[in-house]
């Protein structure tokens, strides 16, 4: 019981089975009962193809859906019901508490206002601080996040500087009120490789810097496997494995998750060795079906696979998978090398 | 910026002498005025003549068009036929009712059409959407001759709250302005409206949402900024299509400035001054576009002005 109550105190963030819907004609599910937690200074790493609803999940913890999402079960952010709040508190939540950054940096930034406007205007939101005192800050945070010339740079728009430039002052935004939880929405995927490189290592030791929480969404496993102490792969609106970083990166219990590292290239990898591409699309299976949705595309998949849907099971080591074969000696690669010979 | 407004008056001097000489042509190729303007008021053959070769109208076009030239560069844009006044002292009389009727409608098309598109925006699918959509409909589908009409016999005859026409008062230019500010007002609403819709779904509004800021703040600084584009453009087509408007306008509503007047000359055949409001429109025209540019650039930070 003690310990219990040291971990809700320690959650920045609980997701517990939240479902959401968007309602067009008919109601397709997007996110089907997903529960996921985020302690203090932890980062989560979620990631997916594109489609499978990581982003909604992002955005339903800042309730910034479209109007015509439906959202089900409980989200708690720093111990407070985010789905039961009313729309005052939850603004002075997002962009204080929880903050988040885009993907594409260009068009996330308002072109027609200053770097600076656009920060000192958070500041003006969620503290005391106005006028010069607050450009002062923002000057202050466009350093933080390594922009040259910080107090020049708060007067130029967006279009000014360059895409690294952009996604540092979107940084820079986001950290501004001393969030506890940043949500980071494929944040290097519109980035040059060796940009992308810079922006991780940023987010990395901003975290340490400021102790905040951040729920890490990416397609790219390298990406995530660089930043995340742990790691929830999502597949078509459910989370189908989750563990430690390391040991779900090295010994993947799912078959997806297994398909996503094999089609990640590597540079010290034999040459002339093909990239494993996981046959099919995301679109193959969906959370509205029966099964595994993954089933399609699985080249392990069973007869029970098409009819029952399994569930998140633990699989030891405080590592869980969603996959009937999944168990603590099975695993995805080795049965793959022994159906070979 | 200065030598951007600097280039462009270079070449609004090259646009007034093009429309200058071309006017110059056009209507001296259509006859001699002094035929025209006399024939059927009994003057004899004679007299014609004397008047013609009085007026210069008997020397070679050529000669006629270099001396037009001449003039015109020192403000001299000669002497009206039928009134025999210099034609600059007539227009110049008449073109601060226009300014002000034009001036008048720009303040009503601002005042009315931008918040009435915005609020269409926000509200869309609502009933006050619908309204807009509904009035704006019908105001774009009305021509100025039967709003015109319309406005005087419903505020001027029956209700008996403005003038019926003429510049006599200062609410005399209430009808009118609002006749002449009707269509785009109407189609500034709805250009907004459709530009708003197509700004909420950018990015940077999702970007202003996760900062936390109120719904006013995000539309009124988020997005109005970036909507009001596209409307730029149409306001200033507008504004230069409202010229041609005040002609109907004004007459209508005796309206003592340069657009009914422009009409009685052009029927008139008064050369000089013909050419005269001809080319102050065409300055006109240069001037509300320099005007455009100046203030897309003030809006949009990526314009340069160069």
């Amino acid at each position: 019981m003690e310990r219990r109550d040291d971990r809700e105190r320690d959650e920045v963030l609980a997701v517990e089975d939240l479902s959401v819907g968007f309602v067009q004609d008919e109601t397709r599910t997007v996110l089907a009962r997903v529960s996921l937690s985020i302690g203090r200074g932890e980062t989560l790493g979620l990631v997916g193809e594109s489609g499978c609803g990581k982003s909604t999940l992002g955005r339903a913890v800042m309730r910034l859906l479209p109007a015509n999402a439906t959202m089900d079960g409980r989200i708690r952010l720093l111990g407070a019901d985010v789905l039961s709040m009313d729309e005052r508190a939850m603004r002075r939540l997002r962009g204080g508490a929880v903050a988040m950054i885009f993907q594409n940096p260009m068009s996330a930034l308002n072109p027609v206002l200053t770097i600076g406007r656009q920060i000192t205007e958070a500041l003006e939101t969620h503290t005391g601080l106005r006028g010069r005192a607050a450009t002062a800050r923002a000057v202050e945070l466009l350093h933080m996040v390594g922009i040259s010339r910080p107090a020049d740079r708060a007067h130029e728009y967006p279009h000014q500087l360059s895409g690294g430039m952009r996604q540092r002052a979107m940084i820079a935004m986001a950290i501004s009120c001393d969030p506890k939880l940043l949500i980071a929405d494929e944040p290097t995927t519109a980035l040059d490789v060796t940009v992308q490189a810079q922006i991780l290592d940023l987010l990395a030791s901003l975290q340490e810097k400021l102790s905040m929480a951040m729920l890490f969404i990416s397609h790219d496993m390298s990406a995530v496997a660089s930043v995340a102490d742990r790691i929830a792969v999502m597949y078509a609106g459910r989370i189908v494995e989750e563990g430690a970083a390391a040991p779900l990166l090295r010994d993947p219990a799912h078959p997806y998750t297994s398909g996503l590292l094999n089609s990640v290239p590597h540079v010290d990898g034999a040459r002339r060795t093909r990239l494993q591409a996981i046959p099919g699309s995301v679109s193959a299976g969906s959370a509205d079906a029966a099964g595994c949705s993954f089933r399609p595309r699985c080249g392990f998949a069973i007869a029970r696979c098409a009819v029952e849907t399994p569930p998140l099971a633990d699989i030891g080591a405080g590592r869980a998978a969603r996959c009937w074969l999944a168990s603590a000696d099975w695993r995805p690669a080795a049965a793959a090398r022994s159906m070979a010979t | 910026m200065i030598r951007f407004v600097l280039r462009r008056l270079v070449s609004a001097f090259v646009v007034l002498f093009i429309v200058a000489s071309a006017t110059f042509f056009v209507l001296n190729l259509t006859g001699d005025p002094v035929t025209a303007v006399l024939q059927g008021t009994g003057a004899s053959q004679e007299e014609i003549a004397a008047l013609k070769s009085k007026l210069g109208y008997d020397r070679p076009i050529m000669v006629r068009y270099g001396e037009f030239l001449w003039s015109v560069a020192h403000g001299d844009f000669g002497v009206s036929i039928r009134y025999g006044q210099p034609s600059i002292d007539m227009v110049m009389e008449r073109l601060p009712y226009t300014l002000m009727l034009g001036g008048a409608a720009i303040a009503i098309i601002v005042a009315l059409g931008l918040p009435l598109g915005i609020l269409a925006a926000v509200f869309k699918g609502g009933w006050f959407d619908r309204f807009v959509s509904a009035a704006t409909g019908l105001a774009q589908s009305v021509p100025h001759f039967v709003v015109g009409p319309l406005l005087i016999l419903f505020f001027a005859v029956l209700l008996r709250w403005l003038p019926v026409s003429g510049g006599a008062t200062s609410s005399s230019i209430v009808l009118p302005a609002f006749t002449l500010a009707l269509y785009p007002l109407a189609l500034v609403a709805r250009v907004l409206r459709a530009s708003m819709l197509e700004t909420i779904e950018q990015d940077y509004v999702l970007t202003a949402q996760a900062k936390g800021l109120s719904r006013p703040v995000i539309v009124l600084r988020h997005m109005v900024r970036n909507a009001l584009l596209p409307v730029l453009t149409v306001i200033s087509l507008q504004i230069i299509a409202m010229i041609g408007g005040t002609i109907v306008v004004e007459s209508i509503f005796g309206w003592p400035g340069l657009g009914s007047f422009a009409r009685d000359t052009l029927l008139a055949s008064d050369f000089p001054l013909a050419q005269t409001i001809i080319i102050f429109v065409a300055g006109a025209v240069v001037t509300i576009n320099l005007v455009t540019d100046i203030v897309y650039a003030l809006v949009d930070p990526r314009i340069r002005l160069k």
